[in-house]
């Protein structure tokens, strides 16, 4: 039977430029009984708080479990945030599950936010079933992260497929 | 770092602390779902109202990038910003035909630094059938009227483009 989720426990941090839209966001997930959703309109902002939780996000409960970020922001852009994010030399920072909110629905942007780290694209026009599915997909199938040169992020491979040559991934515990 | 690519498995307390069970579906009581479905209705509502000084600000930068050469640009920058906002607020509350138009503009609009008469006149007349959707409140496809509207955008795209949104 399935077990029915109590996000009390839950801290979000909700980054979008457009107040409405981050207002609106804010009270779905508190709808959805999300216990702490801190709300920035400036991902600068948002990156200082990083900063002062990164100590002790790894140990005990995080100050912040997940980060849900507009894409088109001013003077930092989603993305930029993202790829902050991804290199912080914390542990309990770059390691931080990030859902991409957009209203760039195309391939391509889809795909520049999955390079560029991301575990969810979430595209506007926002809908509860949409945003549930992004949280339970980051709650319950946390990918493993890839590092090297040239990526590091939640593994981009999301399906099982059998490859024809050798994996070269090597696995590394935390 | 080695130029073989490695997997990490961080350590992720997330499930645990919400209730979960590894390997096991979980799911969110229906009654959550409804106030939280109950709350975009609700600011939904509001919706056309706040849209309106949105609209009007578009009225007026098309307006200025017609009247106003030197600051054409920054006018094509300003109703793109606009239209990006109302192409992902749009649909959210109820109205997909006002994101459908926006993100036509927003399309046109992406890159557009000096726009011909005929680039201009397009601009406003995306301005003018987003202004039609919000005064006549046309939510979903907006059934007959909703189409009219549709097909005269088709129109002027095919009457005004040099390239097509």
């Amino acid at each position: 039977m399935a077990n029915t989720y109590n996000f009390k426990a839950l801290s979000i941090l909700l980054v979008d430029d457009a107040k409405p839209m981050a207002d609106l966001l804010g009270s779905i997930l508190k709808e959805l009984g999300v216990g702490k959703i801190t709300i920035h309109t400036d991902a600068k902002k948002s990156m200082d708080l990083l900063d002062s939780v990164a100590p002790t996000q790894t140990s005990g409960v995080p100050a912040v479990d997940i980060v849900i970020s507009d894409w088109r922001m001013e003077p930092i852009s989603g993305i930029d945030f993202l790829k902050w994010i991804r290199n912080h030399q914390s542990d309990g920072i770059r390691f931080m599950p990030f859902i991409m909110l957009t209203a760039y629905s195309d391939h391509a942007r889809v795909m520049a936010a999955r390079d560029g780290g991301a575990n969810e694209v979430l595209a506007k026009p926002v809908s509860v079933h949409n945003l549930v599915r992004r949280l339970l997909s980051v709650i319950e199938n946390p990918r493993p992260f890839v590092s090297c040169p040239t990526y590091f992020g939640p593994d981009r491979r999301r399906k099982s497929i059998p490859i024809n040559f050798p994996d070269r991934r090597k696995q590394s515990p935390t | 770092m080695s130029d073989k690519p490695v997997m990490i498995r961080p350590r992720n307390t997330m499930l645990e602390r919400l209730g979960g069970r590894p390997g096991v579906p979980g799911k969110i009581d229906e009654s959550l779902l409804k106030k939280a479905e109950d709350r975009i209705a609700e600011v939904g509502a509001s919706y056309p109202e706040r849209v309106k000084a949105d609209l009007e600000k578009l009225v007026t930068l098309a307006n200025q990038a017609v009247s106003d050469p030197g600051h054409q640009a920054k006018a094509i920058t300003d109703i793109n910003l606009i239209v990006h906002e109302i192409r992902g607020e749009g649909a959210t509350f109820g109205y997909p035909l006002l994101t459908k138009f926006a993100g036509s503009l927003f399309k046109f609009t992406d890159g557009l630094t000096s726009p011909n008469e005929r680039q201009l006149a397009l601009i406003k007349a995306h301005v003018d059938v987003m202004t039609v959707v919000v005064k006549n409140g046309i939510k979903g496809d907006g059934g007959p009227l909703g189409a009219q509207i549709d097909q005269s955008l088709a129109m002027a795209i095919e009457k005004y483009s040099t390239h097509k949104p």
